[in-house]
């Protein structure tokens, strides 16, 4: 059977653009996979974030009493509002490693596991057993327990964990199980094992079986105010019958997390639309600059009288297939792509991926998006043929036509003696759509991954900062209070121990008297807390800058600094302002004479002086601040670990600089790694699309190259000019790579400072990210390279014969 | 002027010399191109053509399309090799040179003129002419745009010199590429129906640019269908099917019309 002579033209035209139609379809399936994986990903990670800590029902209001007997649970059960109630307790531990290192552990208590009401830990495949003695470990810890594996043994026998009790003893407990808590930040961010026993173990580990939490849950939480005057009334009534609350907590109704993994959402949702742009101004282009060709063809077959039907139809058979490919190749790699990226979050963001399954409707439109917009770019030239005379369109030489850019180009671009380069940097101004596409999406993802090493380095250069203004270099959270001077004689006696120092904790409330009256604020009473630091009187660890103000005489007894976190979330407290710091039943004015800053802590500072009179805690320290001799942490850390031991006052927790550090770090790169993604993925459609465009450069001049040969021009010397219009639009992506990150930085530092750190936040260029844009650039000149020497190997006849 | 300038750089030899006739511009032996037109079959542009041209010779080639013209004039352009047969230019055989050694001869040795002008749209006239002195390098950096501006000024196109092509006329277009294809002072300028594109009077200018250049002792091979141009030739070569049909010697017949007259 005889090929129409149709089908022969698109036959033909494939086997002359068959280097064009590959560029096409590779930039159709890449943009595709791109925009399918970035709208996926945020498709699913959005729903299955918010469903994830639904799942958690977590509890709204948290009272506090020194017993949870059953009689008060159902007292509370019974008040209106309240859907559920349940008994808890927490406590701190810590959790042996094979190495000799203790790692922190909270630990809660639940009355039982199959009766769980609310903030539910879910077990994965397994029902609860009954009755068991066991740990129940948050599976975000896994990986922390995983990097010891003497602890988790992989025998028939069930691995256990050596936990120290409160009186110092070490128990071996079995690890029964891995849980999810879906309610409370990953352990690898927040560097502390969360565990979950029931009152026999926890009897086991030396702690009372006893509860000391009342959880309520509301029937229905509109707003903060609404659970806070819940909470108020619980008080005024849990009072009248005789069982105050020590402390009523409204709790947020949202993860720990949210803000961290809102940004994160925020960014894929710019991943999608970025992809989504490129991919298609891409696509728009490629097609349309292949099919510019075409119009002088366009204009032969309507002199042939071809109807404009019949030439759609024509190029449709040829883009068509293309596009379709695209969609069969692209789409189930993009949806392969999204479910790792979903993959990864799950496990960093600690969350339960219950329905991996996109919505149809999204991934219908992704589907007509990717047929629609290529075909648009057909139909562009087409139309553009379709109006003009059979004529014109056959004369139109497709290249010769000089723009406004070109012409502005011509005018200011000139390098003396250098008319070949010359040449080539105008080249780069004749298609300056093209320029510009190529330019953002070259400078955009080196602007974002080099915004993202910037803004890591000065967030660790923060840290950093802020850690050494602390003055320590371990801090020891004991059980037990004891006096200061008891609890730095145990720590001085550990070897390299410098400096040892007894301070005190207490949680306030505040009331700030400046404003009005305390008692017309009573929903905002419990929500205004911070914690008083006490600080020796002498002492040497006290480091922290004073920004504002001045620090409290030592011998004053209503002074206190404020850090600048604790100020910026109750912007009506300023320094030189007066407030009433209310510890249990005591209240005590105080006066705010300085600001201090230190990274994310809503605190006051005050000498022993104050911090006694409003507390009444008197010499009762609980945490030890060491300053050591030289930079060997572990060491330290194990000594003082083990001499807290022997001294029958275990540590709850022994948190040196570097843990702070490494917990800091896991904080960024969770937004971070996205940042990265979204740099990797538009440099690399940026590159992709200056080797495509080199292609369709070279493609679209064969007449400019043969003009070259015939004066003279070896290929070396025209590779290297075509090389140059690459380079040259390498270059200067790369200096605006360089400004976007730095602009980007320094608006990222200014949120991060004011809204997550609340410390000075200065840029600090990353060298490392700049070394890595280099390669990057050099990566994508090598491209452009060989796609220059693929290009340019057309023979000087060839060449020359061009039209 | 030009000649001086060049002559001050020109330092390497054309590759493969051989012993030729120093008079002989142009030598084709017995030269055959075929092209692939199917898998099993070849067509013949050109079926064993033998010219030769001396130098300073003004010859035009006529033949109908398809007769194989441009064929021949990409193969004295050293823009095409020859199937079958030796192509001898300026005494240097152009056969199995290796392109980049061709391409720096062409530069040195033939100026080419399109019909359509050719000239690179983002730069200016002057800009065109330098740039084919700087992909050359033989004449010197610094004597470059005075070179190119007493170029543009024997082709009466110092104004324009920093105009782009798009804002010069066809004539003017044609009058810049000529100025180019004589940027490096080669001693052949071929060229492809140069005035094809002009009207009457501008290609009348042409072909009085192009008899300066005989005058001056260039050698020129131009193919035509201008009976002005063809009739200003000294010869005229006519191809037909690939084949030499005639080669006369207009030159000759010239000089002995006026004698015949006064006879």
């Amino acid at each position: 059977m005889r090929m129409s002579m149709r089908w022969k033209k698109v036959q033909g035209d494939i086997q002359l653009y068959r280097t064009q139609l590959f560029a096409i379809a590779l930039i159709l399936i890449l943009g595709e996979a791109g925009v399918t994986a970035a709208l996926n990903a945020h498709a699913v990670l959005k729903r299955e974030i918010a469903a994830s800590f639904v799942s958690a029902s977590a509890a709204d209001i948290s009272l506090s009493f020194e017993h949870v007997e059953p009689p008060l649970l159902a007292i509370v059960a019974a008040e209106p509002g309240v859907a559920a109630v349940e008994a808890r307790r927490r406590f701190y531990t810590r959790v042996a490693a094979n190495d000799g290192r203790w790692l922190s552990m909270r630990i809660t208590v639940i009355p039982d596991f199959a009766l769980q009401k609310m903030d539910f830990l879910h077990m994965h495949g397994a029902l609860w057993p009954v009755g068991d003695e066991g740990i129940y470990l948050e599976q975000s810890g896994q990986t922390l327990i995983d990097a010891r594996p003497a602890i988790v043994g992989v025998s028939d026998k069930p691995p256990t964990l050596k936990i120290r009790t409160s009186s110092g003893d070490i128990v071996s407990a079995p690890l029964t199980a891995f849980v999810h808590d879906p309610g409370i930040a990953p352990s690898t961010q927040e560097r502390i094992l969360e565990a979950y026993v029931t009152p026999k173990t926890a009897l086991m580990l030396g702690q009372s079986a006893n509860f000391d939490q009342l959880m309520v849950k509301m029937q229905k939480r509109i707003s903060f105010n609404e659970a806070a005057a819940l909470g108020a009334a619980l008080q005024v009534t849990l009072a009248k019958l005789g069982a105050p609350a020590l402390r009523m907590e409204v709790l947020p109704a949202m993860h720990p997390h949210n803000a961290l993994m809102n940004a994160m959402l925020n960014v894929l949702r710019v991943l999608a639309v970025m992809a989504f742009i490129c991919s298609a101004a891409m696509a728009s282009y490629t097609v349309s600059a292949c099919m510019r060709r075409e119009v002088r063809v366009i204009g032969i077959m309507k002199t042939m009288g071809a109807s404009g039907f019949q030439i759609c139809k024509q190029y449709l058979s040829l883009i068509g297939p293309i596009v379709l490919l695209a969609v069969a190749f692209g789409l189930p790699l993009g949806i392969l792509l999204g479910r790792a990226v979903i993959q990864y979050y799950a496990v960093s963001l600690n969350i339960d991926i219950n329905d991996p399954h996109v919505p149809s409707s999204l991934m219908i439109q992704q589907i007509a998006l990717a047929i629609c917009i290529p075909l648009i770019a057909v139909a562009v030239p087409m139309l553009r043929a379709s109006r003009m005379t059979a004529q014109a369109a056959v004369n139109d030489a497709g290249i010769v036509e000089l723009d406004l850019a070109s012409r502005f180009a011509a005018k200011f671009v000139k390098l003396p003696n250098q008319i070949g380069l010359t040449l080539a940097l105008r080249n780069t101004w004749r298609r300056p759509w093209r320029l510009m596409i190529m330019l953002l999406g070259l400078a955009a993802g080196g602007g974002l991954m080099l915004m993202t090493h910037n803004s890591m380095e000065s967030f660790m250069r923060v840290v950093d900062t802020s850690l050494a203004n602390q003055g320590h270099d371990i801090a020891v959270r004991v059980r037990r209070v004891q006096p200061a001077s008891d609890l730095e004689m145990i720590a001085r006696a550990v070897p390299n121990v410098k400096i040892a120092e007894g301070w005190r904790r207490a949680g306030v409330d505040l009331i700030d008297t400046d404003r009005a009256p305390a008692s017309s604020r009573a929903d905002e009473t419990n929500s205004k807390r911070a914690t008083l630091v006490g600080y020796p009187a002498e002492t040497k660890l006290f480091k922290l800058p004073v920004v504002s103000g001045r620090l409290p005489s030592a011998d004053a007894a209503h002074e206190v600094l404020a850090t600048r976190a604790l100020l910026e979330v109750y912007p009506t407290l300023q320094v030189g302002a007066t407030i009433a710091l209310k510890s249990g039943l005591r209240q005590v004015t105080v006066t705010i004479v300085g600001l201090v800053e230190e990274i994310a802590s809503a605190k006051l500072y005050t000498n022993f002086a104050t911090f006694d009179a409003v507390t009444g805690l008197g010499d009762a320290a609980d945490v030890i601040r060491i300053k050591i001799n030289g930079d060997q942490l572990e060491p330290v850390v194990s000594g003082l670990d083990q001499a807290f031991l022997s001294a029958q006052n275990p540590p709850s927790a022994v948190i040196s600089r570097s843990v702070v550090r490494d917990g800091l770090e896991e904080h960024f790169k969770v937004v971070s790694d996205v940042v990265r993604m979204v740099a990797l993925a538009a440099a690399l459609i940026g590159g992709i699309m200056l080797a495509a465009t080199t292609l369709l450069n070279i493609s679209e001049r064969t007449r400019e190259i043969g003009i070259l040969c015939t004066l003279g021009a070896t290929p070396r010397k025209i590779g290297l000019l075509l090389f140059a219009e690459g380079a040259s639009v390498m270059f200067f992506s790369f200096i605006l790579a360089v400004l976007i990150s730095i602009w980007l930085a320094l608006a990222i530092l200014n949120v991060a400072e004011h809204q997550m750190l609340h410390v000075a936040a200065p840029l600090h260029f990353s060298f490392k990210g700049l070394a890595i844009l280099v390669s990057g650039a050099i990566v994508v000149l090598l491209s452009v390279l060989v796609t220059v020497a693929y290009a340019a190997r057309k023979t000087i006849r060839e060449a020359v014969a061009y039209e | 002027m030009i000649a001086d300038a060049i002559q001050n750089s020109v330092t390497t030899p054309p590759p493969h010399s051989v012993s030729v006739s120093k008079i002989a511009m142009i030598e084709l032996n017995a030269v055959t191109k075929s092209f692939p037109s199917s898998a099993s079959q070849a067509s013949h542009a050109l079926r064993g053509v033998t010219i030769k041209v001396l130098t300073g010779e003004y010859v035009a080639v006529l033949g109908k399309s398809g007769s194989g013209k441009s064929t021949l004039l990409n193969l004295v352009a050293g823009l095409d090799r020859p199937s079958a047969g030796s192509v001898c230019i300026a005494g240097s055989l152009l056969a199995d040179q290796p392109v980049s050694a061709l391409a720096r001869w062409r530069g040195r040795q033939v100026g080419v003129v399109f019909q359509f002008f050719q000239l690179l749209p983002t730069l200016t006239a002057l800009e065109n002419i330098m740039l084919a002195m700087e992909l050359v390098a033989v004449v010197p950096t610094s004597k470059r745009r005075r070179v190119a501006l007493d170029l543009l000024a024997r082709v009466d196109l110092c104004e324009h010199a920093n105009k782009l092509p798009s804002m010069l006329s066809g004539g003017q277009q044609q009058r810049a590429a000529i100025a180019r294809a004589l940027a490096n002072d080669p001693p052949l300028v071929v060229a492809d129906e140069p005035t094809g594109n002009l009207d009457t009077e501008t290609a009348h200018d042409i072909n009085g640019l192009f008899q300066q250049l005989v005058a001056e002792g260039k050698t020129l091979f131009i193919v035509t269908h201008d009976a002005n141009i063809a009739g200003a030739a000294d010869r005229i070569i006519e191809l037909k099917d690939g084949l030499v049909v005639a080669d006369t010697s207009v030159k000759s017949a010239r000089m002995a019309a006026p004698r015949s007259a006064k006879a």
